[in-house]
């Protein structure tokens, strides 16, 4: 029961959240994104072609690396579960996938954002824009299937499949944009990203933003496998109350 | 005693459908999964279709559609380029414009030298980059055989990967500041 | 050389909703949790009250 941190009757709620990891993270996070809000709208330059509206690719793209992550998080946490049956890979898996599509959810409404005045409309079905749509429905549908599912038991191992499975797509989300033609620009970052797609000081302020929005994702990630934790615990007991 | 944990919502949490509710849980679960499956596989091959009508890519180059007279029979595709130079032409208080696209350069703005043109039309408001030399346009619409010309339903811009500050002086990467710009 | 669109609505528009949606998505966790703790708390207490002698039978409704 390490989820719910115990909390004698004579500890106070700031005593208890200041020994707690999680709040800390908080602090980071929101100091990271204070620092980052001042880097990406006084710091950083303005682009030459897009404008003003081009920094909202600091915040894009680490928003989508991290989705990835998130499902990366769910897909390795869910062969854990499928192998060892254990209740906390569930645990990592469920609140991975959670916090993944809120990440990928704010990757698509940024670019939705982004692509109206720039590319002068707010959706077109080509390959990178379809493959993240397609990568939302699957981890949306990882989150419907535990709560539809016949039995909890069911709902975890089926997530599980889908979860891993449904990984397949982030490497064709993140190589679309070199198999096919696109609208969508190339990779700035990671393997197939070219050395010299950003000025130094614009992949600067990216790798800060990196920074803080892994800060954001650590918080959200950990936060809901206790909120998980802590449910599991109160059905736990409400189910042995009334079998016993 | 007023509030008993275990009176109130006990029964409801403990409901678990690996009990006693199993069968009719059963059938009605697998009938929500059944349909969740079946509007998600939909979405998916509507998706996957929209992606790439008739075609396998988002778009063809201008020298691809003018090679090929297939492409010519009215049907709806994305033909991209870039806008050739001094083609553009919009009667003053009209939202009808007439210009040509050329094969876009590679990192490079303005067309490829001597590739073939297309000529288009389009009805309303252009894009704001449209005449930015380093943008590649991608016309949605079909080819007008009448008129001899692509009439242009929507107007995208593709933007360059590559980021670059205003500041920055790189006279290599900014051709563009050497002629005026194009305005109309 | 061409002066770039500005756009601004759109850039206010995409940071307000991200941070909005990541802090109403916090704030929502953290307040389900607390709740959860404090029913997980009144379960314990209501369970060594239960244990108690003379205390414990008409607790079950089972």
């Amino acid at each position: 029961m390490a989820a719910i941190a115990g909390r004698g009757p004579t500890d106070s709620p700031i005593r208890s959240s200041l020994r707690d990891p999680r709040f800390w993270l908080l602090v980071a996070t929101a100091a990271l994104t204070i620092i980052d809000g001042y880097l990406i709208f006084v710091v950083a330059p303005t682009d030459q072609v897009l404008g003003h509206i081009q920094r909202i690719f600091y915040i894009h793209v680490p928003i989508s690396i991290l989705s990835f992550l998130g499902f990366l998080v769910c897909a390795v946490a869910g062969i854990g579960y499928l192998i060892r049956r254990g209740e906390v890979w569930d645990r990592v898996a469920h609140a991975a996938a959670e916090v993944g599509v809120v990440f990928v959810t704010l990757a698509l409404v940024t670019g939705v954002i982004w692509a109206r005045p720039v590319w002068g409309v707010w959706w077109t079905w080509e390959p990178r824009l379809t493959t993240t749509l397609i990568l939302w429905l699957i981890y949306v549908a990882y989150l419907m299937i535990r709560h539809y599912a016949p039995t909890a038991q069911q709902g975890r191992a089926w997530s599980a499949v889908v979860g891993i499975i449904g990984f397949v797509d982030v490497p064709i989300v993140y190589y679309s944009v070199q198999w096919w033609r696109s609208i969508h620009p190339v990779q700035v970052i990671g393997p197939e990203a070219a050395d010299d797609a950003l000025e130094p000081i614009m992949a600067r302020i990216l790798v800060f933003s990196l920074v803080a929005a892994l800060a954001l994702f650590s918080y959200l990630l950990l936060e809901r496998v206790a909120l998980r934790g802590a449910e599991d615990a109160v059905s736990a007991i409400r189910r042995q109350g009334t079998y016993d | 005693m007023q509030t008993d944990p275990y009176t109130g919502p006990v029964p409801a949490a403990v409901s678990s459908p690996e009990e006693e509710t199993e069968r009719s849980a059963w059938s009605n679960h697998r009938t929500r999964l059944l349909i969740l499956g079946g509007v998600i596989a939909l979405a998916v091959a509507y998706m996957v279709y929209a992606a790439f009508p008739g075609n396998t890519l988002y778009f063809v180059t201008v020298s691809e559609f003018v090679d090929d007279p297939k492409l010519h029979d009215g049907q709806t595709l994305r033909v991209a380029g870039a806008l050739a130079p001094d083609t553009f032409r919009r009667e003053d208080g009209s939202t009808l414009s007439r210009f040509s696209l050329g094969d876009k350069q590679i990192d490079v703005p303005g067309i490829t030298p001597g590739s073939p043109q297309m000529e288009a039309s389009y009805v309303g408001v252009l894009p704001d980059l449209f005449f930015n030399p380093h943008s590649e346009i991608i016309l949605e619409g079909h080819y007008d055989g009448r008129e001899g010309v692509f009439a242009t339903d929507n107007i995208l811009v593709k933007c360059p990967s590559k980021y670059q500050s205003i500041q920055a002086e790189n006279p290599d990467l900014m051709p563009g500041a050497a002629a005026p710009a194009q305005s109309y | 050389m061409t002066v770039p669109p500005s756009n601004l609505p759109y850039l206010f528009a995409a940071f307000a909703v991200v941070w909005a949606v990541f802090f109403i998505y916090a704030a929502y966790m953290s307040w389900r949790r607390q709740s959860v703790q404090r029913d997980l708390q009144d379960l314990h207490e209501a369970i060594e009250s239960a244990e108690e002698p003379g205390d414990g039978d008409e607790n079950r409704t089972l």
